[in-house]
């Protein structure tokens, strides 16, 4: 008995280390446009895959992916309003991450992004970035389709009318 | 390029490359190893109380082996799963005599046990309401305000206001599925019941959960509504406490009595007009004002939904649509559109 716990045991993990192997990076990039920080970014992925793992066997590969998205932006909505930035989750942290390299942030789109109310912020990475419909970024939110059409709709309204996007095209103009 | 092509390509410019993080499986694992240790450590130190938590769970729940731990009263660390919030219990018959949790349970604690991490309003003794959402942010600030609120005093001689008003419930959900349910009345002397007691001042956890649910709202993650179809007007959904003017609307019915026979919906408000009303930036008049006439003369009324799933209902009544139970009027741009609908 204890031989097939070890057996299930080894499968999950292999199944879950290929995953993160395949899709860590999809999952960062979307972390960073959340955070506009490499190290945070690095952690939310960190504490989503720890609060998932466990659920690997139970909800299957088919089905971990949007589980897990699901919990990366219900914990990076946590995280907000619980201002807790404070505990370092990652055991080994990433090679050359650190708040320098942020300047990526100064980025005049993303500067626009991380100007945008955290629910609105959700909806445009899931929408324009990871393009996912209308309906799959609702499940992940955990709102209505309704609710994605109007963020959606007033974000693209606020990056349009963007300070930051408008003297860039405009200085591109001339 | 449409805006939505615009914005595609320009975050897909953007994103840096990620930087090299070959053991991000293992240090998950890790971490969520070490969670789950802490977890169990914080139980142990406060084990009474979770014990507490869950001896008056009404609900059962599975052993299974993969559920998140019970987090301890400290709350260390989140959950490590996402979990349901509870259901609501089914409200009790207006005439029905009160019981637990609707009465004093002597069994039951004196007040919420610590580690609820999620809540829900319901209907209780009184008029009914529907919030759609569960509340899974400020829980502990919630549970704290209700184990604050003073004993009541239930000397018979003290006089109560003799008013109706709304009865509910909030369920509290834990970590294993379990629920602790305490029961208010907004009317008479406000009391809540709470486990084996009887407080005062109902109206604070009433308030604090809408506050609560709204900030919820504007995090603009967590909440969860999903209906968003206007109901037909012979099942009619009771107002949620939740709405606020500035909300937008997403669909709407307009009703009205025909003859003696059933109510019917007349109108089903177009998308045109529906983006009227959306689009008005407050659909309420900001300054309530007392009708001129009662309400129960209505003929005509309005269903309609929020893009928090939030269902309003506006009785027209002297020319004037009014949101029930409240004296908030709706302003003249929002009037006018549902007059149109109408056919007024």
């Amino acid at each position: 008995m204890d031989e097939l716990v070890v057996t299930d045991r080894r499968e999950t993990d292999d199944g879950f280390d290929a995953f993160v192997a395949a899709r860590g990076d999809a999952l960062w990039r979307s972390a960073w446009l959340l955070t506009g920080d490499h190290q945070l970014a690095e952690d939310l992925v960190q504490t989503a895959l720890a609060k998932s793992w466990r659920a690997w066997s139970r909800v299957g590969a088919d089905g971990f992916e949007p589980y897990l998205r699901r919990v990366m932006f219900t914990t990076y909505a946590a995280w907000w309003r619980r201002k807790w930035r404070g505990e370092q989750p990652t055991a080994a942290l990433p090679e050359s991450a650190g708040r320098t390299v942020d300047a990526d942030a100064k980025h005049d789109l993303v500067a626009a992004l991380a100007t945008l109310p955290r629910g609105q912020r959700a909806v445009v990475v899931l929408r324009y970035f990871e393009d996912l419909t209308e309906q799959q970024t609702a499940d992940v939110l955990g709102v209505s389709v309704g609710t994605v059409k109007s963020q959606a709709s007033r974000a693209l309204t606020a990056l349009r009318s963007s300070p930051r996007l408008t003297s860039d095209e405009e200085t591109s103009d001339e | 390029m449409s805006d939505e092509q615009w914005l595609r390509e320009g975050l897909a410019d953007a994103v840096p490359e990620p930087p090299r993080a070959p053991d991000r499986a293992r240090s998950a694992r890790d971490l969520a190893t070490r969670a789950r240790r802490r977890t169990a450590a914080a139980v142990v130190v406060g084990g009474a109380a979770v014990v507490a938590a869950v001896a008056v769970g009404a609900t059962a729940f599975d052993s299974d082996p993969d559920a998140p731990p019970a987090a301890g009263p400290t709350e260390v660390i989140e959950r490590l799963e996402p979990h349901d919030p509870p259901a609501c219990p089914p409200a009790p018959r207006p005439s029905s005599e009160l019981a637990p949790p609707d009465a004093p349970d002597p069994d039951a604690p004196g007040g919420v046990p610590a580690g609820a991490t999620s809540a829900r309003l319901c209907a209780g003794v009184g008029n009914p309401f529907d919030v759609p959402e569960a509340l899974v942010t400020d829980i502990d600030a919630l549970t704290a305000i209700v184990n604050g609120l003073p004993e009541a005093d239930l000397d018979p001689d003290v006089p109560c206001p003799a008013d109706l008003g709304i009865g509910y419930r909030i369920a509290f959900g834990y970590p294993d599925g379990s629920q602790f349910i305490v029961s208010g009345q907004r009317y008479g002397c406000r009391p809540i019941v709470v486990g084996s007691t009887t407080r005062s001042g109902s109206d604070h956890p009433w308030i604090a959960f809408i506050d609560a649910l709204r900030s919820q709202r504007d995090s603009g993650v967590v909440a969860a509504p999903q209906d968003t179809v206007a109901s037909d007007c012979l099942t009619s959904q009771p107002d949620s406490p939740a709405a606020r003017p500035a909300d937008r609307i997403i669909a709407a019915v307009v009703c009205e009595h025909v003859g003696r026979g059933p109510r019917g919906a007349v109108h089903e408000l177009s998308d045109a007009e529906i983006a009227q009303l959306a689009d008005l930036p407050r659909w309420f008049d900001p300054e309530p004002r007392a009708l001129s006439c009662p309400p129960w003369t209505r003929e005509v009324w309005a269903i309609a939904v929020t893009e928090w799933g939030d269902h309003i209902r506006l009785d027209r009544a002297c020319g004037v649509w009014s949101v029930v139970g409240e004296t908030l009027r709706a302003d003249s741009l929002a009037a006018q559109v549902l007059d149109s609908a109408a056919g007024q």
